[in-house]
């Protein structure tokens, strides 16, 4: 180790990590329950026959017995009468008896799909094994990876090869197959897609016959489950692993970055130490940065290992599965799988990322600066603003394209608008800031020293803006259902990402409050010293929590009203007005505050 | 400080003759101040005549020791418990020159601070090499040399105090402080 | 290792106008010799004394130390020299905090890329007779302020180092510890070392065998030592 890094710098780093416990236990903390998220969400197995044997298990343990799609005019929830569908499907009712189905789901972010699900008596001490389709009642769905295209043939399990007729994706793909011509199906039936599930012999138990049994259109040949086949890792659980973490992990990487900044700028005078006394090199600076954000996130990515294992066992042992692709009950008990080694890896690289940005700004010191812990502040960009606003309509244009645009080609797109969303909501952060600047004269002592703070340190306000904006971008995605650049959401109503991001909000604000105080408990104590004020340090925290909500919603509350746009729900759409509300009210002061400093400027030009 | 108070704090210590008082007041004074013997001799008939010392006997050598009385004991005590009182020394010549300087306009009066600074820097220099070269302890000397030290120090800085209030308008004081300002900015 | 300052310029530029921090100064500073910068506060001395350690560069002119011309050198090159020549001596907050005293003595080896053990043997080395042994194991904030400044001047010199950079080395220091720094600056120069201290104190000056006085970056007086003084100038 002390080949490739310094001595000193690895005594340093790892020294500096020890006496600054709370706040680096904090970071390692945060990359730790990025990580935990990320080995629980790829806890889950599948059995490793193949993806028969999967969906075999998956029918085993399905909750639903019957579940019949059917495409039609629905107005409400709860319980629909069949008269409530447009298409006839009389033949289900009359063969099954079903005067009311109960809605489980709404489907897609237009009205006319509903599924139904019902119970059927054919349940009772049965499992169905296996799916195939009512005669005269259309097509099969297959779940699969796609994209499919009419005309394919798709090797469906237990079917063999069957040509797409016709296709269709939500999160998923699915593939719709003819199992065999079906000429007499009348339009509207055809409309009606039918999801059944047949009852097949299990453990010895026939399956049941009578009024109520499904006939079956054709025999299906499933082997017997094999439950000494060996554990898989589902693809699946990559998926959601790879997504969880990596969003948890981008997340916690800015947060945590914005701590590698303050450390920088409490540690200039050490780093001009190392340069004018110890004939540092640049290089070294950076490496100390960089070997801290190794540490943080090696402690960080082992607890949150045995963190998200823990986790994952204890759920277990309550019954409740990690996430497992509709409800698979999770085969495997394993206490330690290689693959929970991706997320940790992952959380490593995000601690080192997030140290970059400080690495960087430490290998670009100036050596006389950083002795006199001084860092040059440098005026915002006039045009950031414009700016901002420019990288977010870009963002948002490639943001629409790849909406519609599958594979590799939508992650591309997707990552630009990201970036360009994430620029453009920095940009504007640093001109809302630099726009509070103006609307001081008039605010309170407490309110004029924070938003002075946060402009002068623009590199921790500025993160800050960014993050809670991701915060409140995320929650406005929770609301847009199937975005299928984003694997997390593959089944995304389902993700309670609104409350995540409440909880993220929460935490990023008090970690930045809790940054900015330690930065300026000098000037705090300082005024409360001169001032006599006893609760000096409550009403700084709380302006500059305040001071950060509003930086950040300058820019967070259109990007959040722009992503409920796009997401088409009712409710959601209502949402953008009242966003829309409060960003004419933020950009009041602003205003206001630029008007008042053009008079300031005359009055003194005047004098 | 006169001898007379000199000689009876030496007389504190136990009866001496006249040639041993002047070797300790010499040794004392840092072989600054060195008395000849008809002072020392002088002085001790004066304080015999006032009652503060007394003759003990005189040797073979004919040396006459000396000791104090009791009133002696109560005037040297009294020496040692009340503080000496500061006088102003007005007729230090370097300020004399620099004051009678300033009265004269054709007189570049920065050249005599110069002149005197070198030269008083220079002697500093010399004192602070003399205590730093000097191996053995020998407390009372560095002592000495100390008080020199500060005395050159004391002149060097009312010399560099007198310059900056002829030499910096107050309204110009800024100046010093834009280059401060400007020594922080970037520049490697 | 010889120090040469030939016509050096530091301007500032700043909105107000350009400031010639240091003007046309020319100063050799030899192996074994203490030379003081005195001056008020803004006179330049400290500019000049970080153009000097190379962590400042010169608007015109050449600094040699040794063979390298600084102007000329990369930072990266820079940096080497320092490492390798110049020791620097602050006023306060010298040491790493999180280094214990030989391990910042040790800190320009480590990071010359020398081995960790002979590294820590030749900072023992430096420290013997500098500070108590049983407080080279100990942090700096376990030491008083004139101990970490003894380390500071330690560590400068540490190694093949031989030129000692001094600014305001005592400013923090209560008399007598500052007497004790100074001696021991003193001291090395006698043993070799080329030492330049900044200050403002003329006390603390006169430890040099020459003082520089500088006003408004420009150097205005030299006093020199007497070769040998051995008693009074009276």
């Amino acid at each position: 180790m002390t080949g490739w890094i310094p001595g000193p710098i690895w005594k340093m780093a790892r020294r500096d990590i020890t006496r600054n416990r709370r706040r680096w236990f904090a970071s390692a903390g945060l990359i730790a329950v990025a990580v935990a998220a990320g080995v629980y969400a790829t806890s889950s197995t599948i059995l490793a026959d193949d993806e028969s044997a999967y969906l075999d298990y998956w029918y085993l343990n399905a909750r639903t017995v019957l579940s019949v799609s059917l495409y039609g005019e629905s107005t409400n929830d709860g319980v629909v009468s069949v008269d409530d569908f447009e298409g006839d499907i009389s033949q289900i009712v009359d063969r099954y008896g079903v005067p009311s189905m109960r809605v489980v789901e709404r489907y897609g972010s237009e009205d006319f799909v509903t599924f139904v699900d019902f119970a059927h008596p054919l349940a009772e001490g049965h499992s169905p094994l296996s799916r195939g389709r009512l005669p005269g009642f259309g097509e099969v769905m297959v779940p699969g990876w796609g994209p499919y295209s009419i005309g394919d043939t798709v090797d469906v399990p237990g079917l063999g090869d069957r040509e797409v007729v016709g296709v269709y994706r939500d999160g998923l793909w699915r593939g719709v197959i003819s199992p065999e011509p079906a000429p007499d199906l009348r339009k509207d039936v055809l409309l009606a897609e039918v999801r059944l599930m047949y009852a097949r012999e299990l453990d010895g138990q026939s399956a049941p016959t009578g009024p109520n049994s499904i006939p079956l259109g054709w025999s299906v040949e499933l082997a017997p489950l094999d439950r000494d086949s060996p554990v898989a890792f589902s693809p699946y659980a990559g998926i959601r692993g790879a997504g969880v973490t990596g969003l948890a992990a981008a997340f916690v990487a800015l947060m945590v970055s914005a701590v590698f900044v303050v450390r920088l700028r409490s540690q200039l005078r050490e780093l001009g130490l190392m340069a004018a006394a110890g004939g540092g090199e640049p290089r070294h600076m950076l490496l100390l940065y960089l070997v801290m954000g190794g540490l943080v996130g090696g402690v960080g990515a082992v607890c949150g290992g045995i963190l998200g294992i823990g986790l994952f066992q204890v759920s277990m042992g309550l019954g409740i599965y990690p996430w497992n692709y509709f409800g698979v009950s999770n085969p495997d008990h394993a206490w330690f799988r290689l693959e929970y080694l991706a997320p940790m890896l992952t959380g490593i690289v995000a601690a080192i990322a997030a140290s970059a940005i400080a690495a960087w700004q430490a290998s670009r010191l100036s050596v006389l600066d950083a002795l006199n812990s001084f860092i040059p502040s440098r005026k915002p960009w006039r045009f950031s603003g414009a700016a901002g606003i420019s990288f977010l309509l870009v963002g948002f244009i490639f943001a629409s394209t790849a909406w519609n645009a599958t594979g590799r080609l939508g992650l591309a797109l997707g990552a630009v608008a990201a970036i360009g969303i994430l620029l453009g909501i920095g940009s504007l952060g640093v001109a809302g800031i630099s726009a509070l600047e103006r609307t001081i004269p008039n605010l309170p002592l407490w309110i004029r020293m924070a938003v002075r703070d946060a402009n002068r340190h623009r590199a921790r306000s500025g993160l800050a803006a960014v993050t809670i904006s991701v915060v409140l971008v995320a929650a406005g995605l929770s609301s847009i259902q199937y975005v299928e650049w984003l694997p997390v959401l593959l089944y995304g109503p389902g993700l309670p990402l609104w409350l995540m991001g409440l909880v993220a909000l929460i935490g990023t604000v008090g970690l930045f409050v809790y940054l900015a105080m330690s930065e300026v408990e000098r000037t705090v104590t300082l005024v409360g010293a001169v001032g006599a004020v006893p609760r000096s340090r409550k009403l700084y925290s709380g302006a500059t929590a305040l001071v950060l909500i509003v930086t950040a919603a300058i820019p967070g509350i259109p990007a959040f009203g722009l992503l409920v746009l796009f997401s088409g729900n009712p409710a959601a759409r209502s949402l953008v007005a009242i966003a829309g509300l409060g960003a004419v009210t933020l950009v009041v002061p602003v205003l206001v505050g630029l008007t008042s400093s053009t008079q300031t400027r005359r009055r003194v030009a005047r004098v | 400080m006169s001898v007379k108070d000199g000689l009876l704090a030496l007389l504190r210590t136990g009866p001496k003759h006249g040639y041993q008082l002047k070797i300790d007041f010499d040794e004392a004074a840092g072989d600054t101040w060195h008395l000849n013997f008809g002072q020392v001799y002088t002085t001790l008939q004066r304080l015999r005549r006032d009652g503060l010392v007394d003759e003990v006997d005189t040797d073979v050598e004919g040396r006459t020791t000396y000791r104090l009385t009791d009133q002696g004991s109560v005037v040297a005590d009294r020496w040692f418990t009340t503080p000496v009182e500061r006088t102003v020394d007005n007729r230090d010549e370097v300020s004399l020159k620099i004051l009678i300087a300033l009265k004269d306009p054709g007189l570049e009066i920065a050249e005599v601070l110069r002149v005197q600074r070198v030269n008083t820097m220079k002697a500093l220099q010399d004192f602070t090499a003399l205590r730093a070269n000097r191996q053995e302890e020998d407390l009372r000397w560095t002592m000495h040399l100390d008080r020199l030290v500060f005395l050159a120090e004391a002149e060097l800085r009312w010399i560099e105090r007198t310059e900056e209030r002829l030499r910096v308008p107050p309204d110009q004081k800024g100046v010093s402080d834009a280059v401060a300002v400007a020594q922080r900015q970037p520049s490697l | 290792m010889r120090l040469q300052l030939r016509n050096v310029n530091r301007v500032f530029r700043t909105k107000a106008g350009s400031v010639d921090a240091v003007h046309d100064v020319s100063l050799n500073v030899e192996p074994g010799e203490m030379v003081a910068i005195t001056g008020r506060s803004g006179c330049g001395k400290t500019t000049l004394l970080n153009l000097m350690g190379g962590i400042d560069r010169p608007s015109s002119g050449s600094i040699l130390v040794g063979g390298w011309t600084l102007g000329e050198l990369s930072v990266r090159d820079l940096a080497r020299v320092r490492r390798n020549s110049i020791g620097y001596v602050f006023q306060d907050f010298n040491l790493i905090p999180t280094l214990t005293a030989a391990e910042n003595v040790a800190m320009p080896l480590e990071l010359g890329g020398m081995k960790p053990r002979p590294a820590a043997e030749q900072a023992r080395e430096a420290l013997a007779g500098v500070i108590e042994r049983d407080v080279a194991d100990a942090f700096p904030d376990e030491l008083s302020g004139g101990q970490q400044q003894r380390v500071a001047i330690a560590r400068a010199l540490v190694g093949e180092r031989s030129v000692l950079l001094a600014d305001e080395p005592t400013g923090a220091l209560d008399e007598l510890t500052a007497e004790v720094i100074m001696r021991m600056l003193f001291e090395r120069a006698q043993r070799g070392a080329a030492v330049v201290v900044v200050t403002h104190d003329p006390g603390q000056a006169a430890w040099a065998d020459r003082v520089v006085r500088m006003s408004d970056g420009v150097i205005v007086e030299t006093t020199e030592r007497s070769a040998t003084p051995t008693e009074l100038p009276v």
